[in-house]
């Protein structure tokens, strides 16, 4: 590493238009540029060394930001089951129309709010729901195939959660082929509608 | 090649290090790391994105996953806690006050310094749907007001039942509440430990 030293510190090249936009946003904030930049890469180390990196950071964000405008809220898991369970037994269909019409809301509002709607809904079942252990759309002859795995999921969770995915990829225009679904295991095949 | 043009900034040396560190081990050089994080994070402030938000945030998912709280939509939980409560109050009830108890457990069984104020910092946070929520300790007193009209009467009552059961896990007794739809008031003192 080169650079200049001057009382602890040391001089730093970095590339001019890089510099500049240090500059504008140093000055946005009102702090000066070297304190922006050491505040910037401490932040940067620190997501770092917890094993996380900025892009994923960013991506966090944005589903979390699109959960609070759309209106999602924080539910302790042993109460959403009881719920579920609870409900299931004795109006199963109302439940189950439910998580439809809940999905096709959020299919609609993920089709105003993102450029690739599907991957974002994956994303959000990736982030949101911690009880699946893996969520994945993948292309393969032109269909999309998206698959949940999850050995905490409930046979009625399993199938509720089915029915908010058919319900949103109604909301997003686009058309289910064929799904499947077992405790823990959701698998949906569909195209996307023009 | 055009040659890029170069100019110097001065930064703390201990900070250097430790950015070339996190660089070594991520396979990077000190400068492609220190390049790359910088214009990110110019990408994430013209966004409107501070990187103090950006790890709040995940911070607070990371807080919910381990605290036992799932997202979902809002009106899916209301018309699930109506049609719960309307079934089976008890019960529900029941399985609220259970979960209360648990995470409150959980933070004062977690060794951190004080318990009360890491639920009440996660719990402000998850709450996030309530248009006021204010949690006021004064010495052995906590006074609790959670306002949202969007809560259906049913959700407000098990909100309640989840609270009361969190702070008696806490210590605290002589409750006086006042609850109605979309309004959560509560009092309770704990003796002196």
């Amino acid at each position: 590493m080169s650079g200049g030293r001057s009382k602890g510190k040391r001089l730093i090249p970095v590339p001019e238009s890089l510099l500049k936009g240090l500059m504008d946003a140093s000055s946005k904030e009102g702090k000066p540029l070297n304190r922006y930049i050491e505040e910037a890469l401490q932040q940067a180390v620190k997501i770092f060394e917890s094993g996380q990196n900025l892009k994923g950071l960013v991506h966090y964000f944005e589903i979390l930001q699109s959960q609070k405008a759309s209106g999602a809220i924080f539910t302790p898991l042993n109460v959403f089951d009881f719920m579920t369970n609870k409900v299931y037994a004795t109006d199963k269909e109302k439940l189950l129309d439910v998580w439809f019409e809940s999905g096709k809301w959020y299919g609609k509002y993920n089709t105003e709010k993102f450029l690739d709607p599907v991957q974002s809904l994956a994303d959000l079942l990736q982030a949101a729901r911690w009880d699946l252990t893996e969520v994945n759309v993948k292309k393969i002859d032109g269909k999309l195939k998206l698959r949940c795995t999850s050995t905490a999921l409930t046979k009625e969770g399993t199938e509720m959660l089915l029915k908010f995915i058919e319900g949103a990829l109604e909301g997003m225009n686009c058309k289910t082929l064929k799904n499947e679904s077992m405790k823990g295991l959701i698998l949906v095949e569909f195209t996307l509608c023009t | 090649m055009p040659k890029i043009r170069r100019k110097t900034f001065a930064a703390r040396e201990d900070l250097i290090e430790r950015t070339s560190a996190v660089a070594k081990k991520k396979g990077f050089s000190f400068y492609a790391f220190l390049n790359e994080n910088l214009q990110q994070t110019l990408q994430a402030e013209e966004m409107g994105i501070s990187l103090r938000s950006l790890i709040e945030e995940r911070g607070l998912l990371k807080a919910a996953k381990e605290s036992s709280f799932v997202l979902g939509l809002e009106t899916l939980w209301y018309e699930m806690a109506d049609i719960a409560y309307d079934k089976a109050k008890r019960r529900a009830l029941n399985s609220w006050v259970e979960s209360g108890a648990w995470l409150a457990k959980r933070y004062v069984s977690s060794g951190v310094k004080d318990p009360f104020l890491a639920f009440k910092c996660d719990f402000e946070a998850f709450t996030w749907n309530a248009s006021e929520l204010d949690i006021e300790t004064e010495k052995e007193a906590v006074s609790i007001r959670i306002i949202s009209p969007k809560f259906s009467e049913s959700y407000t009552f098990l909100l309640a039942a989840f609270l009361e059961s969190a702070l008696k896990t806490f210590g605290y007794t002589r409750f006086t509440n006042d609850v109605t739809r979309g309004t959560i008031r509560m009092k309770a003192h704990r003796r002196k430990s």
